[in-house]
């Protein structure tokens, strides 16, 4: 039915048919997807990480006489209306981005994590108290934080990382909420009780190994969220401040000239790439980790 | 089977949304010739009130719907010419100003009376709104007869003749406003229940009648027949809001729109010399400038101010940061204004002298320094973008090893940022309420000084003295005087740039001329 | 079943107090100077009139009582008067709400039908190249910088094929009638207005569409993980194996079960959009909540602020309660907690 099928099936050998039957075994396509998402995030940490050793220039070195240039071998990605180069700004900034991705997700889904567990472990008030806040977190627009935020302690990726963090554990707590309820109705957390284990090393031992799949799949694809959601930030003026190369900041100061494409392509094309890799690893650790979706 | 169901179904779903966009689109609303469509950022504006609005964006509703006792024209910014007022006489003192009322009526076809000039003036007093300081100077309005009026200020100000031609002060008719629940006795402020009134009503005589105003939306004014000067060109103008300055470029090369006025000077490059567009050029009335708070290090030290003036690059900021498309300033005023001609200006600039600051650094002791540096993230003064210049600034400051630790703040907050007086530096921009000197002379004294933690007992008296001073001879000698003691060394704030206004247009326009007040002059436009 | 509504209704009510409360402190958290804000450098420095601004607002009085008196002219449905404009916040949210609903409703019927089938696509031809392509139209919508998809939609579809309108809800010089809901297509509909509707409807599709295309990816996830799961479930195989044709076992069975969770979703995805516009309101020049909330946030208007998030949090529990009352009349099994 896919072309794939039409082109192998024409050739008609041994050889072929075992192929046929690994494509239909269906692990090929899925291992490419892993496969192109790790390529491209390993490509971009090692670029960010080696920055000062590929490009000769620095991320805020103004080349005033060189500004608004199209890509050409000296400025592989051009310049921007600074005369900054354009690659130099995108390798730094993968530092950026990826860590706010990265830092957001983790301090995010640690805290909801933890909050969440002892919500549904403990129960009770606690848990209405907590399961209450959470809501009230939720149905907050999440812009007027995000601008309170800038407000108060001003622009810039910490601040807006930290109005991210606020906004999103909720999501974490209630995940690992449900899935604390479902494991202390089984039996072996039954069991630990029985032989007097602490409260507390059971939560450790028998229901936080449990919990971490589910979290990992939603953080995994949480990570090209927050990627996309700090751009917005910048955008509106809430997020990473120049001269900070940070993607969506540099697609941000791009956008106003949509003549000079390099200036929001380049970085806006890093985003992309990241988030799609980032969402089909995603993808691939679900399918790894939860049964259902093996096949 | 399935899979060619559900790509059937795609495909239709997107035919029909694209059928929809194709009929909707057609429509081209600049196509009507009668009609201007200017593209702007009108999202400023918080009030329709005339007599309370002090945005921006709010002389739009004031300017071409309501007129003043006089009005003042770009290029001679210091002629004061008749408007509703048809002559006028100022007493030696300057404490009282009498007014003959020109022959004119609203557009409504009631006629403009000493009564209405009394009550909008009074209103705007005692209503309180952000604009109201500008009739401070005022202690009463008398009608002397219906078409005379005298207005008796509390102090000598000659000044306030031109005060007079601001949007807050414009003219409006106070048997409709009264009936709408307006008021004018001190008071006001609270009693007053007008001010939703001048959303869709027009109670003024300026050469158009407000039909809309919708926030965040457009502003719709149609041709006031009744209007005593010569009819404008355009029937019916449409201000339409349009966020995104690349939207804006959008529009007007596609047509959509005549004119985009939030371009910045890139913007503005990348589509020159496209088919069917032109582009209108005039100094604008922003004037922009850095300002270093005298009370916080390393500012505390004059030779390090001083020394900061020599590390800009004025050269590079000028061609390279603003492609031209500005004026290089050695003081706040706008060159061209009662003293300060551009001859001032060009003895008063700095050039950038890497040596002299890295000396004058190291007489003060200073080494490598770092100190907080606020701008408006976003921000466009006309054609210049606020964060390049303050990207230009950074770089060219740490030469000398002075570290500006960027903070900036969100766009819309700026103002309210600088009026705490907290931040260390600035960027920030002058733009005037009314063409006097005496709107731009804050600087040595008064709130912009204060919030430096600065005061120049001189240039304090030169303003105080030109503002009570009768003739023009001696307020020019006082306000060149005023200007020097500004470009002094250890002033806090090192001048910038005057952008250029560059206005995109469709190239069947004319008779465009840039208003330092109200943008541009909407009755002098045309087709050709 | 009466009974469940009620509770959850109860339950609803300490949540959006509790929003009430917490946009109480982080507004009177703010280290800004409302009094400045709001009457300008020339009027703040006037004693008599900083005194006059404190009183007309209650800032005089002590931060609890000022949240009571809040509270107490909510219930009376008083929302309060906004600082900036001085107008009712209630008649300020009646200008930007219909925007706003008529945008993300719009941006969510687009995710669910775009999102539904390429869900159905990639779960019938799960690990193929063509389950690759459609992960990859899902993960597209979330992996662009939502203002840049804007203004290159807009680049494309507006200033190149000259397709759609520009940003705005209506060309210019065109003006909606009366209002009615205040969403200019229902309203042209309703007064048979079709030049307007046709035109408000061709500006309503590109936003729609950014809105939406957070949601299709949202969407589409979860209906090939459940069209997935169904497919590989126990009766569809019976089904299969009694020759029912492959067609019908999906569209019966699977997307049947299908629709449970994704109505499930759906009250979430609504309320993210609803609260989630104001970059699309921002390219598009669209005079909705985002952009009010934002504007209202950077002039520290607190009634407002307080009005816009107290809203969006009724939008969210109201959203929530009838996806759960929903729920639980299509799936019976559900116990009444």
């Amino acid at each position: 039915m896919s072309s794939l099928d039409t082109v192998v099936g024409r050739t008609d050998s041994a050889d072929v048919a075992e192929m046929v039957r690994a494509v239909h075994s269906r692990r090929l396509w899925r291992t490419i997807g892993v496969l192109a998402g790790v390529l491209v995030l390993a490509a971009w940490g090692l670029a960010a990480a080696a920055a000062p050793l590929v490009s000769p220039y620095g991320f805020d070195e103004q080349l005033v006489t060189e500004s608004l240039q199209p890509p050409s071998p000296r400025h592989v990605f051009g310049t921007d209306d600074l005369g900054r180069d354009i690659f130099t700004r995108v390798l730094y900034g993968g530092r950026v981005t990826l860590l706010i991705g990265i830092g957001v997700v983790s301090v995010a889904s640690a805290a909801g994590m933890a909050v969440g567990t002892v919500s549904g472990y403990v129960g009770g008030s606690v848990d209405e108290f907590i399961m209450r806040s959470s809501e009230v977190i939720m149905a907050f627009p999440s812009i007027i934080l995000a601008m309170a935020i800038a407000v108060a302690l001003g622009p810039g990726v910490l601040h807006a990382a930290f109005a991210m963090v606020l906004v999103w554990w909720p999501t974490y707590a209630r995940l690992a909420r449900g899935e604390v309820l479902n494991i202390r109705r089984m039996e072996y957390v039954d069991a630990e009780v029985a032989i007097g284990q602490r409260p507390w090393r059971i939560l450790l031992r028998a229901i936080v190994p449990n919990i971490r799949a589910s979290i990992i799949v939603l953080a995994t694809v949480d990570l090209g969220s927050a990627i996309v959601t700090a751009a917005g930030l910048s955008f509106l003026g809430l997020g990473a401040v120049p001269p900070t190369p940070e993607w969506g900041a540099m697609v941000s100061a791009g956008r106003e000239l949509p003549q000079a494409w390099w200036i929001a392509g380049f970085p806006g094309a890093a985003i992309f790439s990241t988030v799609l890799a980032f969402n089909f690893l995603g993808d691939a650790v679900r399918d790894y980790l939860d049964p259902r979706h093996r096949t | 089977m399935v899979r060619r169901a559900g790509a059937a179904s795609i495909a239709l779903i997107l035919a029909a949304g694209l059928t929809t966009l194709g009929s909707g689109g057609g429509a081209r609303a600049a196509s009507a010739p009668d009609t201007l469509v200017i593209a702007k950022d009108i999202s400023d504006i918080h009030t329709p009130d005339v007599n309370k609005n002090y945005d921006i964006s709010g002389v739009f509703l004031q300017g071409p719907v309501y007129s003043r006792l006089v009005k003042q024209e770009a290029p001679n910014l210091d002629q004061i010419l008749p408007d509703l007022a048809t002559s006028w006489s100022v007493n030696p003192n300057a404490t009282g100003m009498t007014f003959k009322l020109r022959d004119a009526t609203f557009s409504d076809g009631t006629p403009v009376t000493a009564e209405d000039v009394r009550f909008s003036l009074l209103r705007a007093k005692n209503i309180k709104g952000y604009g109201s300081f500008l009739a401070d100077p005022l202690k009463d309005v008398e009608i002397v007869d219906p078409r005379t009026v005298r207005v008796v200020l509390t102090d000598p100000n000659a000044a306030f003749l031109a005060a007079l031609a601001s949007g807050t002060l414009s003219i409006v008719e106070a048997k409709a406003v009264r009936a709408a629940g307006g008021v004018e006795t001190p008071g006001a402020d609270k009693l007053d229940k007008a001010e939703q009134f001048f959303a869709d009503r027009s109670v003024g005589s300026g050469p158009y009648r407000l039909v809309s105003f919708v926030r965040e939306s457009q502003i719709v004014m149609e041709r006031n027949e009744r209007y005593f000067g010569p009819a404008p060109y355009f029937k019916t103008v449409i201000i339409k809001h349009v966020k995104e300055p690349a939207t804006q470029s959008f529009m007007v090369q596609r047509g959509d729109a005549d004119l985009a006025l939030d371009m910045t000077i890139n913007q503005v490059n990348a589509i020159r010399g496209k088919p069917g567009l032109q582009f209108f050029q005039a100094p604008s009335s922003y004037t922009a400038y850095l300002g270093m708070k005298t009370s916080i290090k390393p500012w505390t030290d004059p030779r390090v101010r001083e020394a900061a003036k020599y590390a800009v690059d004025y050269d590079g900021l000028l061609n390279g940061v603003m492609h031209g498309a500005a004026r290089q300033l050695g003081s706040i005023f706008m060159p061209g204004l009662l003293g300060f001609p551009e001859s001032l200006n060009r003895q008063l600039l700095y050039h950038q002298d890497l040596n002299k600051a890295r000396t004058l650094l190291r007489e003060a002791g200073v080494g490598t320094v770092h100190v907080d540096f606020v701008w408006g993230l976003g921000l466009a003064y006309d054609s210049a973008s606020a964060d390049d210049i303050a990207q230009k600034l950074r770089a060219d400051l740490q030469r000398v090893g002075i570290i500006l630790d960027p903070k900036p703040v969100q766009g819309s907050i700026l103002l309210t940022t600088a009026r705490t007086g907290k931040p260390p530096t600035i960027l920030n921009i002058w733009r005037p309420d009314y063409l006097d000197p005496d709107n731009f002379t804050y600087f040595a004294s008064g709130f912009v000084a204060h919030r430096f933690d600065w005061m120049d007992a001189t240039g304090k008296k030169d303003a105080e003295d030109a503002a009570a001073a009768g003739s023009a001879a001696t307020r020019e000698r006082l306000y060149e005087d005023y200007n020097r003691r500004l470009a002094q060394s250890g002033a806090p704030y090192i001048f910038l740039v005057q952008p250029y206004a560059i206005v995109p247009a469709r190239a069947n326009l004319a008779g465009y001329h840039y208003h330092p007040i109200y943008f541009l002059q909407l009755e002098s436009l045309r087709r050709k | 079943m009466l009974r469940y509504i009620v509770r959850r209704v109860a339950l609803s009510v300490p949540t959006l107090l509790g929003i009430t409360l917490v946009t109480f402190l982080i507004s009177r958290a703010l280290p800004a100077d409302l009094v400045l804000a709001n009457l300008g450098d020339h009027a703040a420095q006037d004693p008599q009139l900083v005194a006059a601004f404190r009183q007309r607002w209650g800032l005089n009085r002590p931060a609890p009582v000022q949240y009571l008196i809040y509270v107490e002219h909510l219930l009376r449905g008083d929302l309060g008067t906004s600082i900036a404009t001085e107008r009712p916040v209630r008649t300020e949210l009646a200008l930007s709400l219909p925007a706003t609903v008529e945008l993300a409703s719009s941006g969510m019927l687009a995710a669910v039908v775009i999102g539904g089938l390429l869900g159905v696509a990639a779960a019938v031809r799960s690990d193929t190249p063509i389950d690759l392509a459609v992960r990859s139209i899902m993960a597209t919508g979330v992996a662009i910088p939502t203002f840049w998809y804007a203004i290159l939609l807009l680049f494309v579809f507006y200033f190149v094929l000259g397709w759609a309108p520009g940003p705005g809800q209506l060309d210019a010089g065109l003006a909606p009638g009366p209002p009615i809901t205040g969403m200019y297509v229902v309203d042209s509909l309703l007064e048979g207005n079709w030049p307007v509707f046709r035109n408000a409807l061709a500006h309503l599709v590109l936003p729609a569409v950014v809105l939406g295309t957070v949601g299709v990816g949202f969407i589409a996830r979860i209906t090939r993980a459940t069209v997935l799961d169904v497919l590989q479930r126990e009766y569809v195989r019976t089904a299969r194996a009694k020759g029912l044709a492959e067609a019908r076992v999906v569209w019966r069975h699977a997307v049947r079960s299908a629709l449970i969770p994704i109505i499930t979703v759906i009250g979430i995805l609504y309320a993210q959009l609803m609260s989630g516009t104001v970059l699309t309101e921002s390219i598009f020049s669209w005079p909705g909540l985002g952009r009010y909330a934002f504007s209202s946030a950077g002039n520290l208007d607190f009634p407002a602020i307080m009005g816009v998030a107290l809203v969006i949090g009724v939008f969210y529990v109201a959203l929530n309660l009838v996806v759960d009352v929903l729920y639980a009349y299509i799936n019976p099994r559900i116990r009444y907690e």
